[in-house]
């Protein structure tokens, strides 16, 4: 009798254990909404020793034969997007009456990229502006220059002097997040529009997931919602993952690539699907042949532009003007883009791609 | 009665033991069964095709790759070998060139590159994947240089495009939404031939020999050395071939293409079969191991897992590699 008291009592013991753990849920509310956990600010402490004010030279100097060094993480000889930064580099120093040099690795190295800045400051330049690739990596080499005495400004890659903690004078640039956040409003406001997927072919690179998240944000805001997709290099797979996510998602018609290689399976997708612009809503990021005819033909709405010429364009001017007339840049941040390329322009941008745009 | 029953029970392991394809054979059949039972939309022919599609470039270097693994050897560079035949195919065609010498150098030139890590290897006596490692980055840095790191892209709609990658329509047809290409077709057609040069003949012989034992081989009368760049040569190809298929369907090829298929080829023919050691694995295998991934990754994508988000599911297709390398060892060590 008590062993059956003793079984009797586990038992209810055991039940009652069980079902304080719960069981499954009777239904499961599962949202299309991923909470992506990418923070816009760069965890980067802000000490009151950062300055935004750059100490001009006391004497602006009108006629002043200046001679600038640029540090870029990559060279137009083995990546043509940098052809139409160097371009605007080059026209710069012409029409300026500047001398410039480029410094660059020969592949995709940031601890080269590093040991090029200190390079430079060797050269004694008057001024030094780089692409702020890495702003953990570079806050070394970046501070002994500015140590020195050299005005530096960074362009094409950095997010500011305050977010990298690093005392240079503006960022010249596009702000990832926000091509992500202006083109996402667009893509949200289509006729339409639903839910829309984020096509992003190297998760953990932090420039597209900021532009990633800047999209997938728009969307929220404007009551929609869209997740992340990762993608691969392999334009065969890709397409494959593309329209397995579209049959899985059949709701999704709001779709966002980060570039050429997202766009390319992107595109093949839609052949394959037989799907019409109007069907689903595309933007993207950057130019290329295929993306030109996407908007030329009206299944592509637009194409975020950086405006590469710009930054080394600005990039010298900045410093000339600083140089020559004492000027100094307003602001941490001095955008070159987002800027949009659509049907408006797009007869402009085709005359100029590959050299100007 | 009895000692019938065990005979027939022997036979049938005998079968199975023998063909190293049964491990991944079976668990690509379960998969497939798992999959059209539980993932939504999965049983239709337009995810199959699609399967199929995102499996068709990685088999088709893998056929070489999975050769020279039989063989005992590496190639690192096949991802590199891609740009460099797909560049080679696509100035080749653009602009009203010859489509039969884009084909050829194509294959012809990777084949060359191949071949020269093969002969690298045999100089050096350097394990082929230090050799590779380096090759990889020479050609691809070569490639970089004559090209000056220019997008090639073309609108284009050539004949050549749809005869090596274009629309399988005799296909399509049965299903709405189906969208087999004619590259199945050549990797089908390749998958058979080089089954039969490894089952049939006497060069395969030589591969599985050379990745088994190369002292016990060169000591039987086959040449080591040149069976090893043979295979090099016809990974190398391979790969030149699969560039071909690239550019025809997706018309854009640019430095970094092929980055990483190397891998992606070799964990197919693991997952076939084929031994890091050599000596053992087959072509069929190969092919095998190339869908039972694309099926996973398929069929995680279909599922839709609120716990597996979408930028995250290759992770299992990672995880799921491992698990099917050591099903086949449990299996080759059952039977």
């Amino acid at each position: 009798m008590k062993t059956y008291h003793w079984l009797a009592a586990s038992v209810t013991i055991l039940a009652l254990v069980i079902t304080a753990c719960g069981g499954p849920p009777a239904t499961v509310e599962v949202t299309r909404e991923v909470p992506v956990e990418i923070t816009k600010e760069v965890p980067v402490e802000v000490t009151r020793e950062v300055q935004v004010t750059v100490e001009v030279p006391v004497t602006p100097q009108p006629e002043a034969e200046l001679e600038f060094i640029l540090v870029q993480h990559a060279l137009c000889a083995w990546d043509s997007f940098w052809c139409t930064v160097e371009q605007g580099i080059q026209d710069a120093a012409q029409q300026m009456g500047v001398k410039v040099t480029v410094l660059g690795p020969d592949a995709f190295d940031l601890e080269k990229t590093a040991a090029l800045i200190d390079q430079a400051v060797a050269g004694r330049p008057d001024g030094i502006a780089l692409t702020v690739t890495d702003p953990v990596l570079f806050k070394e080499p970046i501070m002994r220059a500015i140590d020195a005495g050299i005005p530096v400004l960074a362009y094409n890659a950095g997010a500011g002097p305050i977010k990298d903690g690093i005392p240079y004078m503006t960022y010249l640039g596009q702000d990832e997040y926000q091509g992500g956040y202006l083109g996402g409003l667009r893509l949200a406001a289509a006729p339409g529009a639903k839910a829309g997927v984020c096509l992003n072919h190297q998760v953990g690179h932090a420039g597209l997931d900021a532009r990633c998240q800047g999209f997938l944000d728009a969307l929220k805001e404007k009551g929609q919602t869209a997740e992340v997709l990762a993608i691969t290099n392999d334009p065969a797979e890709s397409q494959t993952i593309i329209s397995d996510f579209h049959t899985a998602n059949p709701d999704v018609n709001v779709f966002l690539t980060l570039g050429p290689n997202g766009a390319n399976p992107f595109y093949a997708f839609l052949e394959a699907e037989g799907l019409a612009p109007g069907e689903v809503w595309h933007g993207t990021f950057d130019l290329s042949p295929e993306i030109v005819n996407g908007i030329d033909t009206g299944v592509t709405q637009f194409a975020v532009d950086q405006q590469p010429f710009l930054q080394g364009y600005g990039a010298v001017m900045l410093l000339t003007l600083l140089r020559r007339q004492g000027i100094v840049p307003a602001l941490p941040v001095t955008p070159t883009g987002p800027g949009f390329v659509d049907k408006s322009n797009i007869g402009i941008v085709k005359q100029l791609a590959g050299q100007y745009r | 009665m009895f000692k019938a029953a065990s005979r027939r029970r022997s036979a049938t392991r005998q079968l199975l033991g023998e063909s190293s394809i049964t491990g991944p054979l079976m668990t690509l059949i379960v998969v497939f069964i798992l999959c059209s039972v539980f993932v939504p939309n999965f049983l239709s022919l337009r995810s199959v095709s699609g399967i199929v599609n995102a499996a068709t470039l990685t088999s088709v270097i893998a056929i070489g790759v999975g050769l020279l693994m039989i063989s005992g050897e590496f190639d690192l560079s096949v991802g590199a070998l891609v740009a460099v035949g797909g560049y080679l195919y696509a100035f080749n065609t653009m602009n009203g060139g010859s489509p039969v010498l884009a084909v050829l150098l194509a294959l012809g030139v990777p084949a060359a590159l191949g071949a020269l890590n093969g002969l690298i290897l045999i100089w050096t006596k350097i394990p082929s994947f230090i050799v590779t490692l380096g090759t990889r980055s020479i050609y691809r840095g070569a490639l970089w240089v004559l090209s000056t790191g220019a997008l090639v892209q073309t609108l284009e709609d050539l004949t050549i495009y749809g005869i090596f990658n274009g629309r399988l329509d005799l296909l399509n047809s049965l299903s709405p939404g189906a969208n087999f290409r004619t590259s199945l077709v050549w990797l089908v057609g390749l998958v058979v031939v080089f089954n039969f040069v490894l089952t049939r003949t006497r060069y395969g012989n030589h591969v599985f020999a050379v990745g088994g034992n190369p002292g016990a081989a060169q000591a039987q009368g086959a040449n080591v050395n040149r069976t090893k760049v043979l295979t090099f040569l016809i990974a190398g190809a391979l790969a030149g071939f699969t560039g071909v298929i690239l550019f025809s369907q997706y018309k854009s090829v640019r430095v970094t293409t092929g980055a990483g298929m190397e891998l992606d080829a070799i964990a197919a023919a693991v997952v076939g079969g084929a031994l890091l050691s050599g000596g053992s694995g087959s072509i069929w295998g190969t092919l095998i191991g190339g869908l039972l991934i694309s099926t996973l990754r398929t069929g995680v994508v279909l599922l839709d897992l609120p716990f597996i988000p979408a930028d995250n599911f290759e992770a299992v297709v990672g995880a799921t590699i491992v698990g099917a390398t050591l099903l086949n060892e449990w299996v080759r060590r059952r039977t």
